[in-house]
């Protein structure tokens, strides 16, 4: 995963990358704004989120020159509150699993997912990712395998209710 | 037990004497008498007889099955080259352009039903106090498009179940992907405009 194409999210004042796009789906009801289609970015934007309280707002869209925050939602620049979103978040954590790099291109050493409902979190949890058994002979490859096939899998951290 | 003898000792004569005539042609220096000659001549000539009609009988059955195909395979040559015309799999739907069809509409609402339950609520106040917050915009146009005769509907599309194919089947999702909810107008039976209110 490129860190320049990543939106990101603020879990309790850390900010992980966020492997999906909430604000994807409200342009989509709303209409896509102009002025994005210049952007470097393949989508042209990538927002930044915070869950606070069990709530997942929008804090900030860089969508280049014309497109933010501020054109987006002008009477909230604090944050938006993602009411529309129902889904499950997905934050990829850790190193990136050198051997699944081959296969895929973001499966890391954990994720962090996060269940909402309408804005609101509703469980997270942490999935420890393992490696299926390695062709490649890498000694490295070889000492990273062991050292998370010892890690616990399907590690929950919490549930809310 | 005499006659038995005698029979075995009778029965093994025809064989010698069909051993001999197989043997002297091949051995050098055999000599064999005229009649013996003439038939083993007359057998060989008449092995050859019928060696030449099976192959001829082969030929011809090869040249009829040949007749018979030959239409075949120029059709199919001529097929082949033939421009095919581009048949859809499917013939476009109007409703393809929305989230929304008929397949996934569940009950009519009237949009006051509609937006007594579309109030949200945020306590640090960063939601718009109109129905469906954020999304008031949207739920305004849906409304605009609205004529006499036409049906609100409120919906549900499911989304993807697991396992996903690759290469997403290692990410350990719980939820499916892509559900939406929404309300759609639906005309003459048919949707042709959609809002969605919740979407992934």
């Amino acid at each position: 995963m490129n860190a320049l194409l990543s939106e990101h999210l603020i879990l309790r004042g850390e900010k992980m990358v966020l492997d999906s796009q909430p604000l994807g789906g409200f342009f989509k009801i709303n209409g896509h704004p102009s002025g994005l289609g210049g952007h470097p970015r393949w989508r042209g934007y990538a927002a930044t989120w915070e869950i606070q309280d069990g709530r997942l707002y929008l804090v900030a869209v860089d969508g280049g020159q014309d497109v933010g925050l501020d054109t987006l939602f002008p009477d909230f620049l604090e944050g938006v509150f993602a009411h529309w979103y129902t889904g499950e978040l997905r934050c990829p954590g850790g190193k990136r699993l050198q051997i699944a790099h081959r296969l895929y291109s973001v499966l890391t050493e954990f994720d962090v997912f996060i269940a909402v409902k309408k804005g609101v979190v509703t469980k997270e949890r942490v999935v420890m990712n393992t490696l299926t058994p390695l062709e490649d002979d890498d000694p490295a490859f070889e000492a990273e395998h062991q050292k998370l096939m010892s890690l616990p899998r399907n590690a929950h951290l919490r549930k809310k209710d | 037990m005499l006659i038995w003898a005698c029979a075995y000792l009778l029965a093994a004569i025809p064989a010698l004497v069909l051993m001999r005539l197989a043997h002297v042609p091949a051995a050098p220096g055999g000599e064999l008498s005229g009649f013996l000659k003439d038939l083993i001549s007359m057998l060989r000539e008449q092995y050859k007889l019928d060696q030449d009609k099976r192959l001829l009988a082969g030929k011809w059955a090869v040249a009829f099955v040949a007749i018979l195909v030959w239409p075949l395979a120029v059709a199919f040559w001529v097929s082949e080259f033939r421009p095919k015309p581009e048949t859809p799999a499917r013939l476009p739907d109007s409703e393809d352009a929305f989230e929304i069809k008929s397949a996934h509409l569940l009950r009519t609402v009237t949009a006051a039903e509609a937006e007594s339950q579309a109030i949200v609520f945020d306590p640090l106040g960063r939601v718009s106090a109109l129905p469906f917050g954020h999304l008031n915009p949207g739920w305004l146009r849906l409304l605009s498009q609205m004529q006499d005769g036409d049906t609100l509907w409120y919906g549900e599309v499911p989304g993807r179940q697991l396992p996903f194919p690759a290469p997403e089947r290692h990410v350990q999702f719980e939820l499916p992907i892509g559900a939406k909810r929404g309300y759609a107008i639906q005309r003459q039976g048919k949707v042709v405009a959609d809002f969605l209110f919740e979407w992934d």
